[in-house]
């Protein structure tokens, strides 16, 4: 059976690090595995926000299969905002 | 100037903390090179106060440059310009290429002087002339719309079931419209140094990813650029009249 895992590239607040997605899995799963990557821990996961190249706003409850992502795409993992004023 | 030059200027810099005025650290440099088409003011002139060895902060200057510039491509398709990176100051215009035709923006200084012991002060800049904005000349204010919890909700406001009440907040914040405005976000200088937010530390936020460079780009961009949209109205109106020959 082929191997069905997909290296997707997620830029994690400008540091680019190679993730392997299970198509099976949620997307936050992604998430998890970029934040571990680029040492990214002094924030909850929910604090992240995962954007495709369009710049639109990705479900991270989703299934990895259900956007389709294109061999080797990048994706942006940006931090929220935070309460400002 | 070299940055031993200010360094002879620490004692008489610095703005009142928490003032607008404390976002401006432009060096020397950047102040002799940067058109002003204002009439200086005081903290136009400030000179920041070193606290951070010039030679720590410039490595960590240049790691993030380093890591924007590897990712300059993708970042030209979101409409990021990097205009110039020396240290201190980045100088970076936003555009919208999501529009048609596409538009210049705004551009925007980040200073990392004293980086990472304190976080990088961020002006709004002309992107032609590269003069900070006033309050009154932003073209946008970063607005962005945040839910109202139930209990912050006036008394006796009866909401439909399912609908989520929101109120825009602008990260843009300034007292006056002659001020010039400055981006209050945790992150970012004037924010931690602001009165109304010393129970927020900036040591709270210095090693969990704000304030670097790609996250304050990615902020300007989100509420400065996603939302933009054109705005065309077109008015008829009778002015007069005008006689065109008639031919015989």
């Amino acid at each position: 059976m082929a191997d069905l895992k997909e290296t997707l590239t997620v830029v994690v607040g400008g540091t680019p690090v190679q993730v392997e997605a299970n198509p099976n899995a949620e997307l936050r799963t992604v998430v998890n595995r970029a934040l571990a990557e680029s040492h990214n821990t002094g924030q909850p996961p929910e604090n992240w926000e995962l954007r495709d190249k369009d710049g639109n706003l990705l479900d991270v409850t989703k299934k990895v299969s259900a956007y389709h992502f294109a061999a080797g795409a990048t994706l942006f993992l940006n931090l929220r905002a935070g309460i400002g004023g | 100037m070299h940055l031993s030059d200010a360094e002879r200027h620490v004692q008489d810099a610095g703005p009142p903390l928490g003032s607008p005025a404390a976002v401006d650290r432009s060096s020397p440099v950047e102040q002799a090179s940067v058109p002003k088409t204002e009439p200086s003011t005081a903290r136009q002139s400030d000179v920041p106060e070193l606290l951070v060895d010039p030679g720590v902060s410039r490595r960590k200057f240049d790691r993030e440059v380093v890591e924007y510039r590897a990712m300059d491509a993708v970042y030209r398709q979101h409409g990021w310009f990097l205009l110039d990176a020396e240290y201190p100051l980045v100088s970076v215009i936003f555009t919208a290429p999501h529009l048609t035709p596409p538009a210049v923006v705004f551009g925007a200084e980040l200073d990392f002087t004293n980086y990472d012991l304190e976080p990088p002060a961020v002006r709004l800049v002309n992107p032609f002339t590269r003069v900070p904005y006033k309050a009154k000349e932003l073209p946008t204010a970063l607005p962005r719309l945040v839910a109202v919890a139930p209990d912050r909700l006036p008394p006796g406001l009866v909401m439909p079931a399912g609908a989520r009440p929101v109120v825009q907040q602008n990260l843009m914040a300034f007292y006056g419209p002659d001020d010039e405005p400055f981006l209050c976000l945790p992150g970012v200088l004037a924010y931690h140094r602001h009165p109304a937010h010393t129970g927020d530390s900036w040591f709270l936020h210095r090693t969990a990813g704000d304030g670097r460079l790609v996250t304050i780009l990615n902020h300007l961009h989100r509420y400065g650029i996603m939302g933009l949209q054109l705005n065309v109205e077109i008015r008829a109106q009778v002015t007069g009249f005008a006689y065109q020959g008639l031919q015989e």
